[in-house]
């Protein structure tokens, strides 16, 4: 353990790591959100919106996150859309955990049981009132284990950004290495755990809630 | 993939307590962080202790760890769904322990298990692309390769895109087929 790789670790702590905390919690975000409008959509039961959404949730989910990734970056300006390298990440980090949102967020509102929605609407209440104050209160104690993996699964693939310059703490790690390509193992397995930790705290938290919802 | 979450589920599942931290261990750190990482580790990180592997094979070994440990807790979640009386019933018969978890507890986990581990092939065939990466950053870094990439086009990763939807698409209508074969055999 050398000064230089002091210098590198110290370096990937201060200007890669608020970038891949950045970049994971603002796709998350955009994640949860679109996945809560694009499930309750779904629950509306409209044949055309459900083609839609289907197909968005399908095709999203059918392609790596990479080819999406590298479509946002290198492909959009060519249609006249110029995104900076961390604004593309988050578009397609974003624009991929939706997907997977509304697939959690239909799964959850669908495992209420049909009984609780014929009582809103017995008391009275109208389509919108049943979702907010009958389904969704339900729904959301469900929908919180798949949302955490899928934050787990958000910071692991953050570090595809590397690979369109966004500097993270992958990309960081590489651009050091050039320099001293003896620094490849110290770095890359100091990252590792810095994934780790970041992760198995949440992943561990996910199982346990699970668990004591079944 | 397969044989490494078979192995490493049976080590979860078994009642050595070594085996089951051992096992543990790995499936919850190659679980908790990001395959890219993973293939720069074996490719570019390796040949510093000496091993040097190619692109392909570092590729592969890479992804093979890190879908396998998903795999081990897959399959382990299967075992672990298994009514207890098959595996007192096979012990009952006189078979032995790896009989017992080979012929009787494993068929009958792989079945539970199967939508999942379907899931987790179509996961692996997405995540062949980021070997790619390898071959991206070898040419003396992003740079070069991004002036080259803008050249060519929106229309390239559209091509690329489609062509991984349908390989997903095919390879999840195999994987329903085979669970609706495997379920004719009662459940």
């Amino acid at each position: 353990m050398n000064e230089h790789y002091l210098a590198a670790l110290r370096e990937v702590l201060v200007q890669g790591l608020p970038v891949t905390i950045k970049v994971s919690v603002a796709s998350i975000l955009i994640a949860i959100g679109g996945g809560l409008v694009l499930g309750v959509l779904r629950a509306l039961r409209n044949r055309a919106l459900d083609t839609i959404i289907i197909g968005y949730v399908e095709i999203l989910r059918g392609i790596p996150l990479l080819v999406l990734m590298f479509f946002v970056f290198f492909g959009l300006p060519q249609l006249g859309f110029h995104f900076l390298e961390v604004p593309s990440a988050i578009i397609a980090l974003g624009l991929w955990g939706a997907a997977n949102g509304a697939e959690i967020v239909r799964g959850a509102i669908f495992s209420i049981s049909a009984g609780q929605s014929e009582a809103g609407t017995a008391l009275g209440l109208n389509w919108l009132q049943v979702m907010v104050n009958v389904i969704l209160p339900q729904a959301v104690k469900r929908m919180i284990p798949p949302f955490m993996s899928l934050f787990v699964a958000t910071v692991e693939s953050s570090s595809l950004a590397a690979l369109i310059g966004v500097k993270d703490i992958v990309e960081i790690v590489r651009l050091r290495v050039e320099n001293d390509p003896s620094l490849w193992i110290p770095l890359l397995l100091s990252i590792l755990f810095i994934y780790f930790f970041i992760n198995y705290p949440v992943s561990i938290a996910s199982q346990r809630l699970e668990r004591r919802l079944t | 993939m397969l044989l490494v979450g078979i192995a490493g589920a049976a080590m979860r599942t078994s009642r050595s307590a070594p085996a089951r931290t051992l096992a543990t261990a790995f499936a919850e750190f190659f679980r908790n962080t990001p395959p890219l990482v993973w293939i720069f580790f074996f490719y570019f990180a390796l040949p510093g202790i000496g091993i040097k592997l190619s692109a392909f094979t570092a590729g592969t070994l890479a992804l093979v760890f890190y879908q396998g440990a998903i795999a081990i807790e897959i399959l382990r979640a299967g075992i672990e769904a298994v009514a207890e009386g098959q595996r007192e019933a096979a012990s009952a018969l006189g078979l032995s322990p790896l009989q017992q978890f080979v012929n009787v507890v494993l068929p009958q986990a792989f079945r539970i298990s199967l939508p999942a581990l379907g899931n987790n092939l179509i996961s692996l065939l997405k995540n062949t692309s980021l070997i790619s990466a390898i071959g991206t950053i070898e040419i003396t870094g992003i740079a070069n390769d991004i002036i080259a990439i803008r050249l060519s086009s929106a229309e390239l990763y559209l091509t690329l895109g489609v062509f991984y939807l349908v390989c997903v698409i095919v390879l999840s209508a195999m994987v329903r087929v085979s669970e609706q074969r495997l379920s004719r055999y009662g459940s």
